[in-house]
């Protein structure tokens, strides 16, 4: 009996604890501007267009407002610092409010880099607001802070604002990723100016030194190129006469030849592949090298990444294509062994990549 | 994943080299200034951090703007701790680090002249001067003017060291490389 007694002795102190919190004691309190605020966010979402964001935009209020004065209390300060916790959660809700809703305007709230850059020195700012202001409640007077607290003020402003820079230098090399999609398949293991992967390399490499390669992936672009260019190739040079192919590929590796067949070839495929980061155009270059077998001539397709990259001597990918002739009965003939030679042509599946200079060329 | 690639190195060094700063302007402002020792570390911390808060801020503003050749050679350094060996490189580096002088000097001047502005004991009482007192006025202006070139000293000073102390530090690090 004292057992069920005792437990439910203790459901009850559990529940009175959390009524106690729950329910404010006088109007005048926290918990109603939270109240407020659930209040206005639920009616916004019955509200239509201007009324709808006013109501809101009151609920954001009421939840700013309710969060600053349930944590102003009692101050809780991070361990060394004279910043309360709840100024850090204050300025969450206040640079989530402002720069991820207010200032967006879109329906849904995303995290936008902004919101988490400014978020410690809105913090801070949140912290000195009351050393300015003398009296509780309704009785506010405006009053310079002592001299030491001006000084804790200065410092911890100071100190929060250079924690926003170094988050807004996070986001730059964020952006650099974005800019330069190529370099996200880069080991940073050996950067001592950054943390990053340090993975082990998984990609097709069966004749390289294996201790050489640094890369995680294959860069996706520069796969992507060649595989575009080859079949656009492969499309050009299938079935041609063996003189035509002969004449195609010499114009290719000409340098004074205005139009080289897949210098044009390249161009076209950069403009589909880097279409989501042009600012690796100039940074691929798209180059043949040919040269001849016993059978016929070997294509060698090059991608080369002039950009930044962890290997010294950058790196290149290939593909290569072996184009060999075909005696092919002449249809429209009488005679039945009249045969023409035309190109047939085979192109490696996979790119390989080489993280060396690229061959001269020819 | 969380963070992709995240610049603690780069965050380090920074505060690395701000602790290294701060002594060194706090002693200086300490011994020209007559500061007494906690507000001049004040000074020089505040001075320091907000400086360096700008100048980063500055380089926020002018990063989208940068050409190609330079951003590349930029990710070049912070990726992979490599500058191209080009003379054109070291000469940008050894202008920009100029012009960086100068301009937190004179940041850390205005700065440091709004800190003492703004810690004076009581309100903007004592900032009023009486238009009777046109001698007693002047006498005092002109001592202010030699207060005001002393600062500027000072804090020219102080900038000096504490930029060839993080010289000291960047040259350390490098030869360690090779």
């Amino acid at each position: 009996m004292s057992l069920i007694k005792g437990i439910f002795g203790f459901i009850e102190d559990i529940f009175k604890g959390v009524i106690d919190f729950l329910v404010p004691s006088k109007a005048y309190s926290w918990q109603t501007l939270i109240y407020l605020s659930l209040f206005s966010l639920i009616m916004s979402f019955f509200a239509t267009g201007a009324v709808k964001y006013l109501i809101e935009y009151c609920g954001w209020f009421f939840l700013i407002a309710g969060t600053a004065w349930s944590t102003t209390d009692k101050p809780v300060t991070i361990p060394g610092t004279n910043m309360p916790i709840g100024a850090l959660v204050t300025g969450a809700l206040v640079s989530l409010f402002l720069f991820s809703r207010f200032i967006n305007g879109t329906e849904e709230i995303t995290i936008k880099p902004i919101s988490i850059v400014v978020w410690p020195t809105l913090a801070a700012v949140i912290t000195a607001i009351p050393e300015f202001f003398e009296g509780s409640g309704t009785d506010v007077k405006r009053q310079l802070p002592k001299l030491l607290i001006r000084q804790q003020i200065l410092i911890l402003l100071a100190v929060c604002m250079m924690i926003s820079c170094w988050i807004q230098f996070y986001y730059i090399t964020e952006s650099w990723f974005n800019r330069y999609p190529t370099l996200r398949t880069e080991n940073f293991g050996a950067s001592r100016l950054i943390i990053g992967r340090r993975l082990i390399p998984e990609l097709n490499n069966e004749d390289l030194d294996e201790s050489k390669v640094n890369f995680i992936l294959p860069p996706v672009n520069g796969v992507q190129l060649l595989n575009r260019l080859s079949p656009k190739i492969e499309k050009q040079l299938e079935g041609r006469l063996w003189g035509e192919v002969e004449r195609w590929l010499l114009d290719s590796v000409n340098k004074t030849e205005p139009n080289r067949p897949i210098v044009k070839l390249g161009q076209q495929v950069k403009e589909e592949v880097l279409k989501t980061s042009p600012a690796e155009k100039a940074l691929w270059l798209i180059e043949p090298r040919v040269s001849n077998t016993k059978t016929g001539y070997k294509l060698d397709l090059l991608a080369i990444w002039r950009g930044p990259s962890f290997m010294a001597d950058r790196y290149y990918l290939q593909k290569s294509c072996e184009i060999t002739p075909f005696a092919k009965e002449l249809e429209d003939n009488s005679d039945e062994n009249a045969t023409v030679n035309v190109a047939e042509i085979e192109c490696q599946r996979v790119p390989s990549l080489i993280p060396k200079k690229p061959p001269a060329k020819n | 994943m969380l963070f992709e690639v995240f610049p603690l190195g780069i965050i380090l060094f920074d505060f690395l080299f701000l602790l290294v700063a701060i002594p060194i302007e706090a002693y200086i402002l300490n011994i020209r200034l007559n500061f007494d020792k906690k507000s001049s570390v004040f000074y020089a911390t505040c001075v320091n951090f907000f400086s360096s808060a700008i100048g980063w801020f500055i380089c926020f503003l002018l990063e989208p703007s940068l050409p190609e050749t330079w951003r590349l050679e930029l990710i070049n350094f912070v990726f992979f701790n490599r500058l191209s060996l080009s003379g054109e490189v070291y000469g940008s580096i050894v202008f920009f680090a100029s012009i960086a002088f100068f301009t937190t000097f004179i940041m850390k001047l205005i700065i440091l002249k709004l800190l003492i502005f703004s810690m004076r004991e009581s309100g903007p009482s004592l900032l009023k001067t009486q238009p009777s007192l046109m001698r007693r006025y002047s006498r005092r202006n002109s001592r202010a003017k030699i207060i005001n070139t002393n600062l500027v000293l000072t804090v020219l000073i102080a900038n000096a060291l504490s930029y060839s102390a993080i010289l000291v530090i960047i040259l350390v690090v490098i030869v360690r490389q090779f």
